[in-house]
């Protein structure tokens, strides 16, 4: 008897595992729930029911910038193209890790985005496709772009991306202060900043009528912002490129690292700046600062604000070179394995007609296409402030092409923080910073 | 009358045996056997996100010889395990001794030693964060109010080296030695009352007590705790990671974060796997020596 039910409660047992996995195979039938966020951003992208006849596209454009891409993708859609392209906005802030794993596990859109500083880590994990052949059938000029441009997405000989837009960081003036300052605007409706004495000449006129809870200039205390100033003021200095070639070893100018760092440490101190401005670019919006240093995409925004009397210009140069900091977007073609040779030309037929067609209208963003011809079109100049600023494109220092580039990044803007915190001197930030340089190179 | 049955009918016993066994050691074999085999391989290989990319050999092993980030990881670990371990061996005592004592609290005692194990790693994480914030922490304003630090001076637990490392320390002990705790109480629990009772009689100081009579006979305990402790110590990695990143910079860097962001923010598995082959070598070597203090006992 015993026996009996020892065998019984063995059976019970393994059967209870089957019924397990039966459960499970009868879950992975019924269609999985999207995780959508209020601005349609999509959470779990992979999991949208796609349709077989169309293309894959994965944005990484929300907000204003992702209106505009939708708004091209559906009159893409309407030109009769060789596939029907279909667009799924993702977040931001975690875009590249679910595209590295959904391209791993095979389940990667056709179409995707990379910043021209992603791109060397996504070429080197063997993540996108070279496109030449297709873009030769689909009639690609690359002489439309930049050498620097071209550079940038070519990795031994080919090209691994289409260039779409250069955003660079700007500065923005508010006309309103401005003129309650008594400063006054050049011929060419520019502010006319030639040399430090200059900046804090007009700083001080700022603050002179900066009251509570504003700001001279406005500028955020930690993240992105200020290391794109520091960028662009180290290369202003005339710094070195951060690496070598061969991207092996650190060949950043720690001296001018200290003195860019000191400068704009120097602007903090100084109450320039207001402390703890949480969103600068709102912050300006809002009416509370006479200048701010933001990025091209901030227009589109500035645009549609009432009562925001703004002006945009290059970043300044208060040192020997005009250098500034500055980003691209490209299209990416991911590797997916059982798409059809058709596909993946419809793919780049897709993206040539964003980066060149469609570019004027992508200009609306604020981004400065990187398609020459449509820099230099009537369509192009006649869109105000976007020409007060479009040289930037061509002073900017590119990041460096790294494969390593994004934990350079993380490195820099982390001990740039603390330095901004002062939590360290300036001279042991800047250690610290070369030190964690050269393990994100490793 | 069943020992015979069992072996007259070995085949049989052994069919039922298999079909009880088979779920379990076919999971283990799977998600614990066979990544051990696996990693292996790819620490032979440069291993990206994607998959292989090609035989490296043994240089991924050669490489963290040479890496002085590795060798900055290991050092941050060797002295978390040095300052933890004793302090956690101690309290873990301390407190056991205290919830063996006769009284009216004594299940509630025991019960809130051991409370602060069962909370998660994020959580204990963020409450050292919320306690030891400067300005507006709980640790702080009470240390000034009870005006044992002037009002001007703010002791900065999260972001200065030296008081970060203590941070640490404490919230870990606080938050494992209930399982310590357990073990250290059980021992005691285990010693028989007459050799308390004698030494009373012989009128031995309490002192006298705990020296001669308790902490000796509770010697195997003491290794065996101390050497999980170690071994547990030194694969420290969330709540370093949760309060202080590893930072300032990588002064607080245990060699887990170290192999976690090589993997998996450079992409650089096979390098990571070599990494953590040579934790595991480590941990081998504590192990063997616990097995031996532990098959020398009793």
């Amino acid at each position: 008897m015993k026996r009996l039910l020892c065998v019984l409660f063995a059976l019970l047992l393994c059967s209870s595992m089957a019924f397990a996995a039966g459960e499970k195979e009868s879950a992975a039938v019924k269609p999985v729930a999207l995780d959508i966020n209020e601005d349609g951003t999509v959470n779990n992208p992979e999991a949208v029911v796609v349709d077989k006849d169309k293309l894959v596209f994965w944005s990484l454009f929300s907000g204003g910038d992702g209106g505009f891409m939708d708004e091209i993708v559906s009159e893409y859609n309407k030109t009769n193209p060789p596939k029907q392209v279909q667009s799924i906005m993702l977040v931001w802030a975690d875009y590249y890790t679910k595209l590295m794993t959904a391209v791993a596990a095979g389940k990667g859109p056709d179409i995707g985005v990379s910043h021209i500083s992603k791109l060397p880590e996504l070429v080197d994990q063997g993540v996108v496709i070279k496109i030449d052949d297709y873009a030769k059938r689909v009639g690609t000029d690359w002489n439309v772009f930049t050498p620097e441009m071209n550079e940038g997405v070519t990795f031994d000989g080919g090209h691994y991306a289409m260039p779409l837009d250069t955003h660079a960081e700007i500065m923005y003036f508010n006309r309103d202060w401005l003129r309650k300052a008594g400063i006054s605007l050049n011929k060419d409706d520019q502010l006319s900043i030639t040399s430090t004495d200059d900046f804090i000449a007009i700083l001080k006129k700022l603050q002179a009528v900066t009251a509570n809870g504003q700001s001279a200039l406005s500028l955020t205390q930690k993240g992105d912002d200020p290391y794109r100033v520091w960028w662009a003021t180290y290369f202003q200095m005339g710094g070195t490129p951060l690496t070598n070639e061969a991207g092996d070893k650190i060949t950043m100018d720690k001296g001018i690292a200290v003195k860019a760092a000191s400068f704009i440490k120097g602007l903090y101190d100084s109450g320039y700046i207001l402390s703890g401005i949480e969103d600068h670019q709102r912050f300006f919006q809002g009416g509370n600062a006479g200048l701010l240093f933001g990025g091209t995409w901030a227009t589109g925004a500035f645009e549609k604000t009432e009562n925001l009397n703004f002006g945009a210009q290059p970043f300044p140069q208060l040192f020997a070179n005009p250098s500034c900091w500055a980003d691209a977007h490209t299209f990416i073609i991911p590797v997916k394995k059982g798409r059809s040779d058709a596909d993946t030309e419809a793919a780049v037929h897709f993206i040539n007609y964003v980066s060149s067609k469609a570019a004027a209208h992508w200009a609306k963003s604020g981004q400065i296409p990187s398609d020459l011809t449509v820099q230099q079109s009537d369509e192009y100049l006649a869109m105000p402030y976007r020409s007060d600023y479009m040289e930037a494109a061509s002073t900017a220092v590119l990041p460096s092409k790294n494969p390593n580039f994004y934990s350079m990044k993380e490195a820099m803007i982390r001990n740039l923080d603390t330095i901004w915190a002062n939590q360290v001197s300036v001279e042991k930030g800047i250690e610290n910073l070369a030190l964690e340089l050269e393990e994100a190179i490793l | 009358m069943a020992k015979k049955t069992l072996y007259h009918n070995g085949g049989r016993m052994w069919f039922i045996v298999i079909w009880f066994i088979l779920p379990f050691t076919l999971l283990y074999s799977v998600f614990t056997i066979w990544p051990v085999i696996q990693g292996a391989i790819v620490s032979l290989h440069r291993w990206g996100l994607m998959g292989k990319q090609g035989w490296v050999g043994l240089e991924n092993y050669q490489k963290f010889l040479g890496d002085r980030f590795f060798w900055q990881a290991m050092q941050n670990t060797a002295l978390f395990v040095v300052m933890t371990v004793p302090l956690l061996v101690v309290s873990a005592f301390f407190l056991a001794m205290l919830a063996n004592r006769p009284s009216r609290v004594k299940r509630f005692l025991r019960a809130s030693y051991y409370l602060p194990s069962i909370l998660s790693v994020s959580v204990i994480s963020f409450i050292t964060i919320y306690m030891a914030s400067p300005y507006m922490g709980f640790l702080n304003q009470l240390l000034h109010s009870l005006h044992i630090i002037p009002a001007g001076i703010e002791p900065m637990w999260l972001s200065k080296t030296s008081l970060v490392r203590i941070t640490l320390v404490v919230t870990t002990v606080w938050w494992t030695l209930g399982f310590s705790m357990l073990l250290f109480l059980s021992a005691l629990q285990d010693i028989p009352e007459q050799l308390y009772e004698a030494a009373k009689i012989d009128g031995a100081s309490a002192w006298r007590v705990l020296f001669s009579i308790t902490i000796p006979i509770l010697g195997q305990t003491f290794a065996l705790v101390t050497f999980l402790q170690i071994i547990a110590s030194f694969k420290v990695f969330g709540q370093i990671y949760l309060i202080s990143g590893g930072g300032p910079g990588t002064v607080t860097r245990p060699i887990i974060q170290y192999i976690y962001t090589t993997a998996f923010t450079k992409n650089n598995l096979g390098y990571a796997s070599a990494m953590s082959y040579a934790l595991f070598l480590i941990l081998i070597v504590f192990s063997l020596i616990q097995l031996r203090i532990q098959n020398k006992k009793d």
